[in-house]
This record gives C-alpha cells, structure tokens and sequence, in this order.
C-alpha cells in the first residue's frame, strides 16, 4: 500500500488554453498539446504550491501560471518525470509513482475497491525512487546497527 | 492501507443521512416501523432507476418486488404522519450502483475533465464505477422510465412533492456536476450536435465551415457549455412532462467525499475534514445543498454535524421539505449573506475563470468577507433589479464577458442604485463606445483616479460604475494587490465586522431582516465559527461602529471574551460557536 513517504503523480497529455507571452517565448505555443500534472500528492495532501512553483521556475525560467489546479506545462514526458523526481527528492518522499490519466483509468476499471487500485499502482505503474532519501536512510541505519 | 470492515449500522445504511431514506435497502415489511421510528417528520425519497428494471423496458413499481411500491410508501409515511418528498436523479447519481443506470445500460464509462474514469468511493473501500448519461440509449430509456412512473404517480393519485437532482461534487471551489463528462459517448454526441448547428445555419444562408465554427479554443468551450446545458434540459423537460402536478423544480446537490480529489486523498490516507466543512459553506453561497451521506460514519460527527444541523437543515432543506414560508422561527429566516458577486460568462473557460484570482481579487475576498461572495455563470444570472435586493451587494464583471445583454443588465442595475465594477482592458471597443455614450448623454461625469492602475468612476445616485484596467494589476505583487482591492472596496461603504482569524478556522454570515423588537436594526447578522482541526485557535473581532452585539450562541468547545473595541474567541478543537448582530446602515 502507499506509504507515508510515498508521492503520487497523476499526467495527461492536453491542449488548454493556458499558454501565456512568456510561455512562448520559452518555446510553447498557444494551441498546442503538452504534458500536464492533474495531480501531485503525498499522505500530507497535495504538495505545497511554493515548493512547485519555485522548481518550475528553475526548470523553465517562467512562472507556474495555468491556474490553481495543473502543474505544467511540460514540453515532454520525460521533462514531467524528471520534475516529479526533483519534488521528491525536495520533500524527502522515497519513491514516486508517475502514471497517467489513461493507466489510471485502466486500473480502476479493473478494480473493485481502494487496495485494489493502489495495488495495481505498486506493482504495475512507473515508479521512481528518490536515491538521496533512499542513501541517507541506509547510512543513518547502517550507523545505528555497525 | 485496509479496507476498513464496514462499520455503517444496518440503520445507516437505510437512513444514510440529511433525512435520506434508501427504500430498496430493506424489506417493504420493515417499512412502516423504519419511518415511524425516524427522528425527523420529513423524509427524502431517492428514486433508484435500476431498482425498478432490468431489461430498461418493463418497470415494475408493486407488481414484483414490494419494495418497488412507492404508492405503499407514501400510504406507510402519511398514516406515520410523515412527509415524502421524492429526488429524481437527471444526472449520474453517486449514491446509486453505476452512477444509477440499469445494468443494461451501463455501457460506457464516464470520463472526468482530467481524462480519468469517473468513480467514487464508498466508505466500505469500494469502487463504484459511474457510466455516461450522453449514451443516447442512455436517454430513451431514461425517458420510458420516467414516463412509466408518472404514470404510476398519477394512476395511484400521489400527492407527494418531486425535485429533480443534478448530483455533483466541490472541487476547486466550483460545482462539478456527474453529469459532466468527456467520454467518446459525450464527444459522438457533441459531433451530432455540431453538425446541427451548422445544417441549421446553412439553412439559414449562412455558409460556415466546421473549422470556423470551431476557431478558436474559446469558441468551442462555448459550443460544448451550450451542448451541455441543451442536453441536461432534455433530461430536466422530461420530468417536468411526466410530473406536471408533483414536479417542484430542480436542485443542485453536492456529496461531500466524491470529488475527483477524493480518489486520490484516499489512496493516500490525507485528512480531509477541513476541506469538507469548507465546502459546506461554499455551497451555501451557491445555493447548492451539501449532502453527508457518502461521508463515513466517523466523519458525519463532530463539526461537520455541527453544520448541517446549524447551515443546512435549517435552511435547504425547510425550503425542499416546504416549511419555509410558515416557520418564522429566528433560525429558518436567516439566509447566507453575499456582498459580492463575480460573473463570468462561460465559467467551463479556465483562464477566465481564475482572471480574478491572478488580479487578487478572490485573495482580498477570502481575507476580508469569507464567504460573502458568489461566482455566478452571468447565463443564468437573474435580471434582479430590485433597489433594495441591490444593496450592500456589488457586481464584478470581466471586460472580455460583456456582451450587449450583459451590458445592458449593467446599465439597468447601475441606474437602479447597483454598484458595478468592471475590469476594461478587454472590453470590445463597441461596447466601451456605447458606454461612453450613454455617460455623455446622461451628463455623467466620469472621475479618473490614477492610482496603482487607470480607474473611472461613473455615479447616478446611489449607483457606482467603476471601469478599471486589471492587466497593471496582474503585475504587482500580492501585498500591492491587496491594497488596491482593499482602497476599491472601502469606497462602497459596505458594512462589515474585520475578523483575525487564524488559518483553518472557518467563517460564514448570514443575515435576515429584523424582528417586531428589532425594528431599530437595519439588518440582523449572524456569524457562525468552527474550527475543524486538531489544534487551538484565536479569532478576535474587531468591533464596527455599525454592529450592536445582540446574542452568543452555543458555545462548543470554545469561549467568547470581550475586550475594548473587539472581541476574542479561543477554540479548542472542533469547537464552534455563533454570535448575533444588530446592524446600522
């Protein structure tokens, strides 16, 4: 099952009306499809939309600016699993789980109850762990137990 | 993770809250002592489509399962001394199996905004999966349906009260109705429906290529608002037609707990009581009626019963049980105070949607009159003109959303005493004309203030127009945002008590007109407080020179003080309170 150190991203691949001057003078363009986040969420609730924008900002030199539900856009698939990985590692969850709307969709619909669904996820989905969490975690251990 | 063992009560189940009775979730011989030992004398009666066939063709309402006979039911709750009345559902119902379809019929899944199946969760861990209502064998079904049961009400002479129900959910601070869906059924469907808007036109000589139809995004979120709106009313005229004598009109209902988000928050174990008493309050500003029933039992308690019994039952569901126009109680006249209302013209257009947020408006709002305001699709906006309904109230519009009936609606409010602020930077240039013009045939003068962005200011009477241009003030930062709202703001006169409130405590007034022993008050406001978390906190009222402090109200786990110029009110967790007002223009 999820655990508490664990992160969930939720993708599709849309054309929203959100792209703004600066977005394309980074390389988007109005009317376009891009890859965008629907959801991006520990066991504390969505993370912090400070700590989003900030790392977005880092990555595209432009502001998060496509309202208050949707993280992107993102230029590709890649690009939105390597954000997703950077957030994980700034929140020190140990693993994120990166899928998309159409994999999830699929799941629940081969699902009949909560576990289920979140153990299709686990076992099925993309996953990505965060390694620096994952060495201090080890060394913090192998400190108490040498 | 676990699936919790189910923990609802057999009663629960039946009775699952808001005064809800599931009449297939027991025997018909169990009926009468279920009603007669029910708290309330008023009982809600979903109908359960699926309940009723199973092949979508013959329906059966006492000839087969007992507990089809709705006649019987009505007979049980009048000879109790109860009142029924029934919910129709005229969009997929979450509480129902399958969104309520007919296993038949459950063909095609529903597909949210996201692109995600539709499902909601039940407290026991289960899935129920929701199937789209745009399934055209989906509506003519439907149709026989509510046909075979007004026949049914009408054969047998019943008497009881019918809504029909758009079942949905909050999320973002909006109603997201079930009917709301982006399956390929939905998309099949929207083609027909354009290639009749465009066989329409061209009967009308007007020649029109599909792309234009479609040029831009905008356009086709208006065309898909339009769509929608047509093919739920198909829905909604299909019950009015069947039920000439019982239908009472149609309701929106929000289930706390089957939001999308809902989904996930679960997955992941995050609280959300906070979230849901918020929501219960946003609904009340948008006379939706909040519903509990999907809520686990161990999340109906506490705060969020605290607000159902104090916000809703008091309120919506008089109105829909139909006492409100006898009871002149104190509480079933207050009605939730709005000062603000902000009109978009197509609120499924996202960046228009969130235009007053990037402008701080919403954020001056939230800060300064929780809750006192309401987002309002200007499609269904009602040309209220009355002065006295105009007061204290002030209307904002985006330039980009005022079209010749919108800007006529203005005018007529503006020369009513109506307080009108509209933002200009993208108004059509021949609607400012005609602005222009009627100011100058009117020998309105219009101030121009240069403060943080241009502003004019048109006055007639007690009636205030203010153009100003919001895309300087996207620009400025959040504190720069807050002060321009709060210089707009302050130069309406609008009566308002200041409240500091620590985050997570929740607020919402209500108002009411005074009593035969308050004739000296303009208005009684009262203002309910609950803190839905798990810590203490501290909210002070600063006192206005227009509030008489009248009365405090139940004080759960918390303790009003009073202090020179304010008030303080510590809360322990889950505390709530309400205090009263007498109020001076």
């Amino acid at each position: 099952m999820f655990e508490k150190n664990h992160l969930l991203c939720v993708y599709n691949y849309l054309k929203i009306n959100m792209v703004y001057p600066e977005h394309e003078r980074v390389g988007f363009s109005a009317n376009a499809h891009y890859y965008y986040m629907l959801y991006l969420i520990d066991s504390s609730g969505p993370v912090e939309r400070e700590i989003v924008s900030s790392h977005y900002y880092d990555q595209y030199k432009i502001p998060l600016n496509c309202g208050r539900r949707y993280i992107g856009p993102f230029k590709d698939l890649e690009e939105l699993q390597g954000f997703a990985v950077k957030i994980s590692e700034k929140i020190n969850a140990l693993k994120v789980f990166v899928l998309s709307a159409q994999n999830l969709s699929q799941y629940l619909d081969e699902s009949t109850t909560l576990p289920d669904l979140v153990n299709k996820i686990i076992t099925t989905g993309d996953s990505f762990e965060n390694d620096e969490t994952k060495d201090s975690k080890n060394s913090f251990f192998s400190k108490i137990f040498k | 993770m676990q699936i919790p063992n189910d923990l609802t009560s057999d009663n629960e189940k039946i009775f699952p809250g808001d005064n809800w009775f599931f009449y297939w979730k027991t025997s018909s011989a169990l009926w009468r002592d279920k009603i007669a030992g029910f708290d309330s004398s008023k009982i809600v009666v979903p109908i359960n489509w699926a309940f009723h066939t199973d092949n979508g063709e013959d329906f059966d309402f006492h000839h087969d399962k007992p507990e089809t006979d709705l006649k019987r039911l009505e007979e049980i709750a009048s000879e109790v001394s109860k009142k029924l009345v029934f919910f129709v559902p005229i969009s997929p119902a979450p509480f129902l199996v399958g969104g309520g379809l007919p296993h038949i019929l459950s063909r095609i899944p529903s597909i949210s905004r996201e692109g995600i199946q539709t499902v909601v969760t039940q407290a026991s861990g289960r899935i129920n999966k929701i199937y789209s209502f745009y399934d055209q064998r989906v509506f003519v079904a439907y149709r026989k349906f509510i046909r075979a049961l007004g026949k049914f009400f009408s054969q047998n002479e019943m008497t009881s009260n019918l809504w029909a129900i758009e079942c949905g959910f909050i999320q973002d601070e909006q109603f997201v109705s079930f009917f709301e869906d982006y399956s390929k059924a939905q998309h099949e469907t929207f083609e027909r429906f354009l290639a009749i808007k465009k066989q329409a036109k061209e009967n009308n000589n007007q020649q029109v290529e599909m792309t234009h139809l479609l040029s831009s995004l905008s356009d086709e979120e208006l065309l898909q608002n339009e769509f929608v709106t047509d093919v739920k009313q198909l829905y909604i005229e299909t019950i009015k037609e069947f039920f000439p004598i019982n239908y009472e009109g149609l309701v929106k209902i929000a289930f706390l707990g089957t939001a999308t988000d809902d989904l996930f928050f679960k997955m992941m174990d995050v609280e959300r009581q906070n979230k849901y008493s918020k929501d219960i309050l946003f609904c009340l500003t948008m006379n939706i009626i909040p519903s509990s029933i999907l809520l686990p039992s161990n999340l109906k308690k506490g705060i969020i019963e605290k607000q159902f019994k104090d916000l809703v039952s008091s309120t919506y569901l008089s109105f829909i049980l139909g006492d409100h126009m006898y009871d002149m109680s104190d509480d079933t006249s207050f009605q939730p105070l709005t000062n603000f209302y902000l009109c978009h013209k197509n609120l499924m257009d996202y960046s228009q949607r969130y235009f007053w947020e990037e402008i701080g408006l919403y954020k001056y709002l939230k800060e300064n009159f929780n809750w006192a305001y309401k987002i309002n699709d200007s499609y269904s906006q009602a040309a209220t003109l009355d002065e006295t309904y105009l007061a204290n109230k002030i209307y904002f519009y985006n330039g980009v959303d005022i079209y010749a009936n919108e800007y006529f609606h203005i005018l007529k409010m503006f020369m009513n005493g109506g307080k009108i602020v509209v933002e200009n930077s993208s108004l059509d240039k021949n609607i400012l004309k005609r602005f222009e013009g009627f100011f100058i045939e009117n020998s309105i003068t219009m101030e121009m203030i240069n403060a943080t962005t241009r502003i004019s200011v048109g006055s007639l009477g007690e009636g205030r127009l203010v153009f100003f241009d919001g895309t300087l003030i996207q620009s400025l930062d959040e504190g720069k945002k807050l002060n321009f709202w709060s210089e707009i703001i302050a130069t309406f006169d609008l009566v308002n008590v200041k409240i500091n409130s620590e985050q997570g405590v929740d607020y919402l007034w209500k108002t009411r007109t005074p009593m035969k022993n308050e004739l000296k008050f303009e208005e009684v406001r009262r203002v309910y407080f609950y803190n839905p978390t798990s810590y203490k906190k501290r909210v002070k009222l600063n006192w206005a020179k227009n509030f008489a402090l009248l009365k405090i109200n139940e004080e759960i786990n918390s303790k009003v003080q009073h202090e020179p110029n304010q008030s303080v009110i510590d809360f322990l967790p889950m505390g709530s309170v309400s205090i009263d007002f007498g109020v001076f223009y």
